[in-house]
């Protein structure tokens, strides 16, 4: 345990908070298995990443809950010119997130990210390729962001 | 629903059905238990109802493992991706609208009986092949909710019946649809679900409504 922490968190946890609940996110895209994959994201980077275990909605410190805002599957990212026409060789993927934990015990927010976006790069057509570096940048963001709460 | 009804007006049928729905948006989440003979999955999901005929149905499968959505228009499923998922979970459309305690007005083929029995109000909407049924029970002075039972029947065989309860505020608070087996006897599949927020504030995107397939 650090000395001096006012919260006596553990190395990379959030303030009180040992224990979460991840709630389905809103899925405002017509992309429905976007669901389940970002709640994966988000549960790699909280008990995998972070150390949190995870607990029922009733008996967690926190529970994280959001919204998948947006999901554009095919930005172009490199195009070859040609006669007549171009050619796309390389598209991204992007994804928008709002993402919130709450700290149940005490009605506090303790870290809130609106609007936070990931992209992933990938050769058409292997979309999934594209999607798994995008959700991959989320766990990485999310990571930093709950550490930035020391 | 043993009752004897009588002709009634389809005017009337449908616009009880209208009061049915809510009268805004509504997000409406809940847990969801699913079995039948050879599983159970269980899981949580939202719908989103945009009056009066639109629904959006997201699923999330056991411990957040796979994912689905559908989008409703009346009576028909415009897209459900997986298709296969959501036809299994849901195999009919006016018996989830029932499973929020909405009813679908009949249709112009549908012949309309109805019926008003001491607090309880029953529908049946008869068609060629499909007959549904309802029996509406509202909220009491006893602060106890109300109840809207369903069933539907096809070439007079039972194909499923639903109960579901409604909160004080006549907001649809837990329900249970029993599928009747290939005999027509209750006893094959059951959905259960138990409403956890029921969220009026929200604005949809239009997006939502589409299919990216």
């Amino acid at each position: 345990m650090l000395a001096g922490c006012p919260y006596g968190f553990q190395g990379g946890t959030l303030p009180n908070v040992k224990t979460v609940a991840i709630m389905p996110f809103d899925n405002d895209t017509p992309e429905p298995r976007l669901t389940a994959e970002v709640s994966e994201a988000v549960r790699q980077a909280l008990e995998g990443r972070l150390g949190l275990r995870l607990a029922t909605e009733a008996r967690a410190d926190a529970i994280v809950r959001g919204r998948v805002v947006r999901y554009d599957p095919d930005v172009p990212q490199s195009v070859l010119a040609g006669v007549g026409q171009a050619r796309v060789t390389k598209r991204k993927v992007l994804i928008i997130v709002d993402v919130e934990i709450v700290n149940q015990r005490e009605g506090t927010t303790v870290w809130k990210r609106q609007g936070l976006s990931v992209d992933g790069d990938y050769d058409p057509p292997a979309e999934q390729e594209g999607r798994k570096a995008a959700l991959a940048k989320l766990v990485q963001q999310i990571v930093d962001g709950a550490q930035s709460q020391w | 629903m043993p009752t004897a009804l009588g002709p009634a007006s389809r005017d009337s049928a449908a616009q009880w059905a209208r009061a049915t729905l809510p009268r805004t948006p509504a997000l409406i989440r809940f847990r969801w238990h699913y079995q039948d003979e050879r599983v159970k999955y269980a899981g949580r999901g939202t719908v989103r109802i945009q009056p009066p005929d639109s629904l959006r149905f997201d699923y999330v499968g056991p411990l957040g493992l796979g994912s689905g959505a559908a989008v409703i228009i009346g009576d028909s499923v415009v897209w459900a991706d997986p298709d296969k998922d959501f036809r299994s979970l849901v195999p009919a459309v006016p018996m989830l609208w029932a499973a929020f305690a909405m009813v679908r007005p009949p249709t112009e083929q549908a012949a309309v009986f109805g019926a008003q029995l001491e607090q309880r109000v029953v529908w049946q909407f008869a068609q060629p092949a499909d007959t549904l049924a309802y029996v509406a029970t509202p909220p009491d002075s006893a602060r106890r909710g109300g109840m809207l039972e369903a069933e539907w029947r096809r070439r007079g065989k039972l194909v499923a019946r639903s109960w579901a309860r409604l909160d004080t505020l006549a907001h649809p608070a837990s329900a249970r649809i029993d599928f009747a087996d290939a005999a027509g006897k209750t006893g094959g599949a059951r959905f259960e679900l138990t409403v956890v927020a029921f969220d009026t504030a929200q604005v949809f995107a239009p997006v939502i409504w589409r299919s990216r397939r």
